[in-house]
């Protein structure tokens, strides 16, 4: 069931029922206090008609007046078609009862059976419902021996109660509907905006993340509206981050297995001529020179991408305040034979500096860049590498970089000029490698290149 | 190597005194490009090899007595794609090496106008095998091949040996034109079976042994079509 449907079942139940139990109530109440008033009138009637009928036999016993047709003399008088007389020989014995005159409907035994409760001295009463009408009985009892029944018909009560509870009802059941209409316009305009809700979650499902709601309320709603709004940007954000790594790793799988293929196919290639081909012993040479020099290529970019998923995968690096003196030194050591083939100078200048590094990792950085760097560079060339406050520069005067290369450079696989590095043996992993380690280090790099007069690569510590 | 190259070609040319189909080779990787400028030769093909697009493109301008290109996608100087436009000028056929094994690339290279594209890494034996078709798509095929002392003629599905012509069963024949085109190549007997009887062919590699002893028979090839180990046979001159 709809929620709204259900409250205003629940609300229309509940406001039915509370007017019903006020409404019993008064209808309670109201009864009592109309059979009071009705009980008091009637007493009023019976009280008059009873004294003047005690003053009439009174003087009658005194003028010795025969008591039975003076009685019913007396009763015809009073034309109320509600008295009954009893006359009793002796009131003990309940046989010796006679009725002198009776002018109700029932029979004089009805009477007589009633249980009376006294009112005042000689007036006793008893409520009965003849025939399904509701009367109020009264007693009066002459000297023990006559016996003045007066019979009040009391069903203008009931008739009045009745009318007030239809009346009542009436009312109930209008102002039930009249609630459960106003209640349901305003849960309508209060639940709208949840139904608005549930529409845009369900395009949001559909991953159409751009979906927001527009609920322009200070209550609750639109608090929640503004909630899920706020959610549904971070759900946004972390689809597209998700989205575009996802893009990233197809990008550099896709690049991995070019990179994977081209020394494959040689090495395949190669392989397939021996087996099959007849060639001459120069070219078996050939073929097996390719195919070693292939696989010692497939293993340095192995051993790179194994680098960078270590990398990728290990916890922080361990920053220890180490001299860049000592860092200089590592470098040296490990690229002393690439410069030497190419007869190039390493100039290195620090003056005591202290930088928090992993010294590992940023040796590998800048064994990198030198690599490069030597790259770059004409035989017999230059290369600084210089500390100076909380940055690492290396400089070299190479051919440098092309403006519109430099910002894709850092990224894995990105040669500029492809050949070229393949022939040097480069893998395009180099500056991944180091964009890895500076992130995370916390180091900013900067690149500034000029054509023609070298490059300087800045990394900026924190 | 372009020495070695030459003086074959000219003692090769000395011996058949048939014109070879030119083919060129555009490769950026050094390693690649000389396999391919090998297998060729092997195979009888006269190979000119580039490294880079625009370089090759230039060289066009002066010479473009090509039978078919070899082109690489990835290109320095001038991308591959860019370059089959230039080859269709010059109505050369284009079949593409690549490592891009995507849909697109394929629909891109086949849609531009090349005859074939061929994804890295390749069998030596199916670049030749899908070459040849090219080159027969393209009448571009010599209908005569002399091999050793024997001229087979393709059109007319006849063999002649030192001008006397000698009588093959088809499938016989089917197989010799096999061997000879891919002359100093060994071929495998699954690879020959499918080759000559067609893939579908459901028979055992028996039968290639039945047919390789009769052309060694009938046309004396005992000494020429050799058996190699575990790799199939080979015609060797």
């Amino acid at each position: 069931m709809k929620l709204r449907t259900r409250i205003i079942w629940i609300s229309c139940l509940s406001i039915f029922g509370a007017l019903l139990a006020g409404d019993i109530i008064i209808w309670i109440l109201a009864y009592k206090n109309l059979m009071n008033e009705a009980f008091v009138s009637a007493y009023r009637d019976s009280f008059l008609v009873a004294n003047d009928f005690r003053e009439h036999l009174l003087l009658a016993q005194a003028s010795d007046a025969d008591d039975e047709v003076y009685l019913q003399y007396l009763l015809k008088s009073y034309q109320d078609d509600y008295n009954v007389c009893i006359y009793y020989e002796d009131y003990q014995v309940p046989q010796t009862a006679k009725t002198v005159y009776n002018h109700t409907i029932f029979p004089m035994e009805d009477f007589l059976e009633q249980d009376y409760r006294i009112y005042y001295e000689e007036m006793y009463y008893a409520r009965v419902r003849w025939k399904n009408t509701p009367y109020i009985l009264f007693r009066y009892s002459h000297q023990g021996t006559i016996f003045l029944y007066r019979l009040c018909d009391v069903s203008a009560v009931e008739e009045r109660i009745g009318l007030l509870a239809v009346a009542t009802l009436f009312l109930l059941v209008v102002l039930t509907a009249a609630a459960s209409l106003i209640l349901g316009s305003v849960l309508k305009k209060v639940l709208k905006p949840l139904g608005e809700l549930n529409e845009t979650t369900k395009r949001i499902a559909d991953n159409d993340y751009g979906q927001r709601v527009v609920i322009k309320r200070m209550d609750e709603i639109g608090e929640l509206g503004e909630s899920f709004n706020k959610m549904a940007e971070a759900v946004e954000a972390r689809t597209k981050s998700l989205e575009e790594s996802e893009q990233k790793k197809t990008l550099f799988m896709g690049d991995l297995t070019h990179e994977l293929k081209t020394p494959l196919t040689a090495i395949s290639g190669y392989a397939q001529t021996l087996l099959t081909a007849k060639i001459t012993k120069e070219e078996e040479e050939e073929a097996l020179l390719y195919i070693d020099k292939e696989a010692k290529r497939l293993s340095r970019l192995s051993k790179k991408m194994m680098r960078l998923l270590e990398l990728d995968a290990d916890a922080e690096p361990e920053l220890t305040e180490t001299p860049v003196e000592e860092l200089f030194e590592w470098v040296r050591r490990a690229c002393g034979a690439i410069l030497k083939e190419k007869q190039i100078t390493l100039h290195c200048e620090e003056h005591g500096e202290l930088l928090p590094m992993d010294v590992e990792l940023m040796t590998d950085v800048l064994i990198n860049l030198v690599d490069n760097a030597v790259k770059a560079s004409k035989e017999g060339g230059k290369i600084i590498l210089r500390a100076r406050e909380r940055c690492i520069e290396v400089r070299d005067f190479g051919q440098g970089i092309p403006k519109e290369e430099l910002g894709r450079i850092m990224e894995p696989f990105y040669m500029i000029d492809k050949s070229r590095s393949r022939r040097t043996g480069g893998a395009g992993l180099g500056l991944a490698l180091v964009a890895m380690i500076a992130k995370r280090h916390g180091i900013r790099i900067e690149i500034d290149s000029r054509i023609g007069e070298g490059t300087r690569f800045i990394l900026q510590f924190v | 190597m372009k020495y070695i190259f030459n003086n074959d070609t000219v003692t090769r040319n000395g011996v058949s005194g048939m014109a070879k189909n030119k083919i060129i080779v555009v490769e950026d990787e050094e390693a690649i490009a000389k396999m391919i400028a090998m297998n060729l030769r092997v195979a009888n093909y006269e190979a000119a090899v580039f490294y880079d697009g625009a370089e090759a493109a230039q060289s066009l301008k002066e010479n473009h007595e090509y039978d078919l290109a070899l082109l690489d996608v990835m290109l320095p100087g001038m991308d591959g794609f860019s370059l089959l436009e230039v080859m269709k000028e010059y109505k050369i056929p284009v079949i593409f090496l690549t490592a891009k094994e995507d849909l697109d690339s394929k629909i891109a290279g086949l849609k531009g106008g090349a005859e074939d594209y061929i994804v890295k890494p390749f069998e030596v034996l199916e670049l030749l095998v899908r070459m040849e078709k090219v080159l027969e798509r393209t009448n571009r095929l010599e209908s005569r091949l002399k091999v050793l002392d024997m001229e087979i003629n393709f059109e007319e599905h006849t063999v002649r040996q030192n001008g006397r012509e000698i009588l093959l069963k088809p499938m016989e024949f089917e197989l010799l034109c096999v061997l000879a085109k891919n002359k100093n190549i060994a071929i495998s007997r699954e690879n020959l079976l499918s080759m000559v009887w067609g893939v579908d062919y459901m028979g055992e590699t028996r039968t290639v042994d039945v047919h390789i002893g009769q052309l060694r028979k009938k046309l004396n090839l005992g000494e020429h079509i050799k058996t190699v180990s575990k790799m199939g046979y080979r015609l060797e001159e």
